[in-house]
């Protein structure tokens, strides 16, 4: 099919009505015999070359590779914003749960200690003392903030043995603000503003002894005193030790 | 990219002006349509394959063209106005040319499918199956166009010249 593909043999069909009958086949002959202009042709198809469209779509305009390059570029930037905003998020819930988990374990180590108190009705030895760490929650009432406060400890044939004693207090006639607890060790006194502070405080102070054990007066009492503070203070199941 | 449109553009761009010369008679008017053609050619989201461009560009040539001569005024161009052949008079010079002008101004009252029928077949010389592929429509359309496009342009021109006119 092209422009030089040759003419039908007459262009009178021989059957009747595909006939072109004058004038109609002599204005049919005219523009057939004529020849297209060879110099307007070139002309034109010189003037369509030069007169080329640009490109419509970005990637036809810049080229695919420079197109990839920027795409690439921009999905590593989303991607690296995206993930920051995710791991952010994702330490905010875990700090927000270790915090509520703390929260919880407070009231665990009260009643623990409060469970001692008021099985043994010793209000000045008030406390749980595992092995190396002694726990109290200041022996209802009797101790105020001060350094009274160690003194009656100081009293405690075991205190100058234990290297650590710990005592929270959460009075409140305490001075200290209802978000704050206060830690006694033999050492100082510390003041935690909040309870994931205080629970990580515990942690540490924990961890200090490799042999932990719960003595206490009555054994009927271990569970019930050891058990929750064991939960509370994460304490592996493995860890008891000798029970005197 | 370039070579490819050039390509294109000097592979059909006779075809194209062929067909816009011979229906339209005009030079410029045919290179307008070359323009208009392969800028519609070039801008097509579905591309056909390398042996379809000629009957998609005929047709396209073909339609483009007709939109064009209808547009046209009805005014005697300036190039159509040529010296005097050596084999014919001046009178029946002239007279041919008022037939090939009536009978392009004939082709305007035609619907695009009968006018389209005709130039590819008498103008372009194509078969009734290749005028059907160009247009994309079968051989029975085609010679149904036909003879509805021949019979149509002969009432007009023996309207339009109830005298007998016989170029030599």
């Amino acid at each position: 099919m092209s422009p030089e593909s040759p003419a039908p043999a007459d262009l009178e069909s021989s059957l009747p009505g595909e006939t072109l009958q004058p004038p109609l086949r002599d204005a049919v002959e005219r523009i057939v015999e004529r020849r297209v202009p060879e110099d307007a042709l070139q002309q034109a198809l010189q003037r369509a070359q030069q007169r080329k469209p640009k490109p419509t779509s970005r990637v036809a305009r810049v080229g695919w590779h420079k197109t990839l390059v920027r795409r690439l570029a921009v999905a590593v930037v989303i991607g690296g914003w995206s993930a920051a905003a995710i791991v952010i998020a994702v330490q905010e819930a875990d700090e927000a749960a270790r915090r509520t988990q703390s929260q919880n374990n407070l009231p665990q180590i009260a009643l623990a200690t409060h469970n001692y108190h008021d099985s043994l009705n010793t209000a000045g030895n008030s406390g749980v003392d595992i092995n190396n760490l002694f726990v109290t929650n200041g022996g209802e009432g009797r101790f105020r903030r001060g350094e009274s406060d160690l003194s009656y400890f100081e009293e405690d044939e075991r205190y100058g043995k234990l290297p650590v004693v710990v005592m929270v207090d959460n009075s409140d006639s305490m001075s200290v603000g209802e978000d704050q607890r206060v830690i006694h060790t033999a050492e100082t006194s510390l003041v935690v503003k909040d309870v994931l502070a205080l629970e990580t405080k515990l942690r540490t102070l924990i961890t200090g002894p490799k042999d932990v054990a719960v003595r206490a007066d009555r054994p009927s009492l271990r569970a019930s005193v050891t058990a929750p503070l064991r939960a509370s203070l994460a304490l592996p199941d493995s860890a008891s030790g000798d029970f005197t | 990219m370039r070579s490819r449109w050039n390509r294109l553009v000097q592979k059909y761009g006779a075809l194209v002006f062929g067909t816009a010369w011979r229906i339209l008679g005009r030079t410029a008017d045919a290179e307008d349509v070359v323009q208009d053609v392969f800028f519609e050619a070039h801008r097509l989201q579905r591309k056909p394959a390398d042996d379809g461009w000629g009957g998609l560009l005929y047709r396209m040539a073909t339609f483009r063209t007709l939109d064009k001569l209808r547009q046209r005024k009805a005014t005697v161009p300036l190039e159509s106005v040529e010296l005097i052949g050596a084999n014919a008079g001046p009178e029946d010079e002239a007279i041919g040319h008022e037939l090939e002008e009536r009978l392009r101004q004939a082709l305007t009252a035609l619907s695009d499918r009968e006018a389209g029928v005709f130039c590819l077949k008498y103008f372009e010389q194509l078969s009734n199956t290749e005028v059907g592929v160009a247009l994309g429509i079968s051989d029975g359309a085609v010679r149904v166009a036909l003879h509805k496009a021949r019979s149509k342009l002969q009432a007009l021109l023996a309207e339009l010249n109830p005298g007998e006119h016989h170029v030599a």
